[in-house]
Parts: structure tokens; sequence; C-alpha cells
């Protein structure tokens, strides 16, 4: 029955015909199958029984479902993020989008945003390679972009001490006039093979669904400039 | 977030995202099962842009991809022209938007009825290729594209066909003469594809287009 049908009443995309649609079920139903056997049988750890089974049908309700690693990464965030950050309460306070990004999610990041930019470029001449400082006093993080020779690829020297000369450089370059810290909060400097990037410390702004979005962000201006001018 | 600075300096990061395109519509292409139930041009390009919806790679790059976009901004006295396949990207302000970055133009070509042939290449040309050139296609950009569907199996003859109507209306395509298809200077490897290069009055210029064409015998008519 389940064939070509995806049986909630939800708007889920109805798997595409060409997916072992029946081979996932089958797997799917033999891990819950076993797991229900497995916790009439223990009764000290069901938990940890139920976690199991579901980090083992994680993959196949994406493979079902056809979502790609990209597409993942939005619907884990949706679900870590942005779920718990909605309508906050008294006794659940914590809002996971606002709390600050630690330099771990940063480096995380960071690293999304140049292995997506870099799967676009692949083939070509050239790759990016990034690297982030932060300013926990002024709130601010900034992310340096460097497009270099795909031989040249290598870690980009990280560094708070570079926060303050680098933005005072993007002062000059975007040219902008009034208060520059509350301006260069969210904003992306082109400035020859670099890129700079000043974000707030927010988790929200350090996530792997920000960094999707970052590169779908540049990568248009590029496309556009490229479609613009190359003859 | 606002950009500052122009993308000159990184254009060559994503040179290899237009011939990336090219190839992926071939690619799929090969994934559509034949004979189609209906050879209208409407329901192979509606075919050939859900197989690219589906497929993965492409789903991977940052572009929407819209069949029968209609063009907002006809000029004066132009007819209101439906892009067959366009190319946007997601990442630009407010999009999908009017900035198209590729646009794919479908034309059948070697239609057979009732045992006689319509090769298609007037049709290829005037009501295809000239789109572009007049600038009511892609007019904010420098690529285009044709994809002809040759519903005979006959590819080289329809390219022989499209390549003497070319010929015929250099003049009106912006060519110099004798108005020829090249071979593609970016998809290579693959015969079936050709490039033209053409000077606009409107828009910016040089305009290149990108040819492909592609196999599409469909049922007996």
């Amino acid at each position: 029955m389940l064939k070509n049908f995806c049986g909630c009443r939800s708007p889920c995309p109805i798997p595409y015909p060409i997916l072992p649609v029946a081979k996932i079920i089958a797997e799917a139903a033999h891990i819950v199958r076993s797991a229900a056997q497995e916790a009439r049988r223990s009764f000290l750890d069901r938990d940890g029984i139920v976690d199991r089974a579901q980090s083992l049908l994680d993959p196949l309700i994406y493979e079902y479902f056809d979502v790609i690693p990209s597409e993942r990464i939005l619907v884990e965030d949706t679900v870590s993020i942005s779920f718990g950050s909605f309508r906050p309460s008294v006794r659940r306070q914590r809002i996971p989008a606002i709390e600050p990004s630690t330099s771990e999610t940063r480096r995380r990041y960071t690293d999304r945003l140049c292995k997506t930019l870099n799967g676009w470029a692949r083939g070509g001449q050239s790759l990016v390679r990034g690297s982030e400082a932060v300013s926990e006093k002024m709130g601010l993080g900034l992310v340096t972009l460097e497009k270099v020779g795909a031989e040249h690829l290598g870690p980009l020297p990280h560094g708070n001490g570079a926060l303050l000369p680098a933005l005072d450089r993007l002062r000059d370059v975007a040219a902008i006039k009034t208060n520059t810290f509350e301006l260069a909060r969210g904003i992306k400097v082109f400035d020859g093979p670099r890129l700079y990037m000043v974000k707030p410390l927010d988790f929200r702004y350090w996530s792997e669904t920000a960094a999707l979005n970052d590169a779908d962000e540049i990568a248009g201006s590029i496309l556009m400039q490229y479609a613009e001018n190359i003859a | 977030m606002s950009f500052f600075g122009s993308a000159e300096g990184w254009i060559d990061l994503l040179e290899r995202m237009l011939p990336e395109l090219l190839y992926l519509v071939m690619e799929t292409w090969g994934t559509i099962a034949r004979p189609f139930a209906d050879d209208k041009e409407d329901h192979i390009t509606e075919l050939l842009c859900r197989s690219l919806h589906h497929n993965r790679t492409v789903r991977d790059l940052p572009f929407y991809i819209h069949t029968q976009m209609v063009e907002l901004d006809p000029a004066p006295g132009q007819k209101l022209g439906r892009l067959d396949i366009v190319f946007l990207p997601t990442g630009l302000p407010g999009a999908p938007n009017e900035a198209i970055y590729f646009c794919l133009e479908c034309k059948r070509l070697n239609v057979v009825r009732n045992g006689q042939k319509r090769p298609g290449g007037s049709d290829y040309v005037l009501h295809g290729m000239v789109r572009f050139v007049s600038g009511q296609y892609a007019n904010v950009v420098r690529h285009g594209g044709m994809l002809g569907y040759v519903l005979n199996d006959d590819v080289p003859a329809a390219i022989t066909n499209v390549e003497s109507n070319v010929q015929n209306h250099h003049v009106t395509l912006g060519m110099e003469p004798p108005g020829l298809l090249h071979q593609s200077s970016i998809i290579t490897g693959l015969s079936t594809a050709r490039e033209s290069l053409h000077r606009r009055a409107q828009g910016p210029t040089p305009f290149r287009i990108h040819h492909l064409f592609v196999d599409a015998k469909g049922p007996q008519t």
C-alpha cells in the first residue's frame, strides 16, 4: 500500500518513484520490530533502545523522502534551533537561536560555507578557504573568505588580533560614513580575492543553515557578475 | 545581508557552473523515459523540468528552476513571451527575481506528421534564437541556451537544417557572415553541442547562445 504513497496526512512529498521504497519500508519495519522485542526483554534501558532505533531510522526516513545532505541540515537545524526558539515560556526560557555561538559552532559554520562554495566551484581553477575571528566584547564576528588557486588550498590563519584592523579596513572599503559598528552587522564586503562578512555572535548567524544561505547569497552575486561580464 | 565592493575578482570561482548546468540538462535528459505519451513541446519540457527538480546534483546547486515563466515586461508591441526553462540564482535579494542567470528555450525539430517531416529550423531561429538576440529574453546577461528536441532521432540532419537556417538569417541574428554554429567551447566531448556568438542592439553584447540537440524520438503520430 505504501509503495507510492506517503501514508500520513501531513503535506510530505511523495517519494520519487525511482527510490527503493519497499526496501526502505522493510528495513524500517525490521528495526522497529527488533527494538520492540528488545524492549520487552529489557526494563532498564528502554530509552536507550528507542534512541538507538531512532538513530537507525533517521537515515532511512531521509532516504524515503529523498532528502539530500544539504536539505538534511535544514531539517535538523529547524528541529533543533527553530522549534526550540518559538514561543519561549516561563518554564522554557532558553532560546537556542539567540544564544551566543561557540568557537566550535563558528568553525562548523565556516567549514560548511567553504565546503558548499567549493562544491559549486569543483572543476574550476579556484577554491575558497576561510577563517573566523570574534570579539565577544563588541559582540561581533568576522568571517574572512579567500579565493585561492586550487593548489594552494589550506587553512587561512585564525586570530582575534586581526579583527580590529580588518574592521577598520572594511570601513574604508564599504565607505560607511555613519556608525560603523551598527551598520557593519550583517554586511558582506568583496575586496579583491577576499570576502569579509561581519556577523553578530548569536547562534542563528552561525548555524549550518546560515552557512548554506550565505553561500547562496555569495553565489548569486558572483553568478550575476559572471553572467554580465563574461563574453 | 548587504554586499559592498565588486565580485569581479571572484568570477572565476564559479566559472564551471554554466557548463555544469548544461551537462546536467543532458544527463537528466538521458533519464527521461521515452517514447513520450505526448510529443508536444510543452509536455516534453515539463517532463525535463520535473526530472531536473528531482536530480540530486541539481538540487544542490544555487538555482531555482522554473518552466514557462512569463516574461513580465515585454517591450511595447512585443508579444508576451514564456521562457521555457529558466535558472534563477536563489541567493539574490528578493529571489526569485527577474535577474535570470540562464534561460533555455526549447524547440521541436524534425516533427513527422502524416508521413511529412517538418524540419523546424526556421522556427528554431526566428522564434527561438531571435528572442535572445532582440533582447526579449536574457536582456541583462550574456548567455542563453537553445534546446532542440529532435523527434525523429536524426540529430545530425536536424543540426544541419538549423545551421542552414542560421546562415540564412545571420544578419537578423547579429552574426558574422556566414553565420556559423561552432562546436561548443564549454561542453567538450559532446558532438551535439554547439555555440554561436551574436551582437545585440539591446542588452549586454556580444551574446553567446549554447545549443543542445537531443534525441527525443516520440510515438508515431
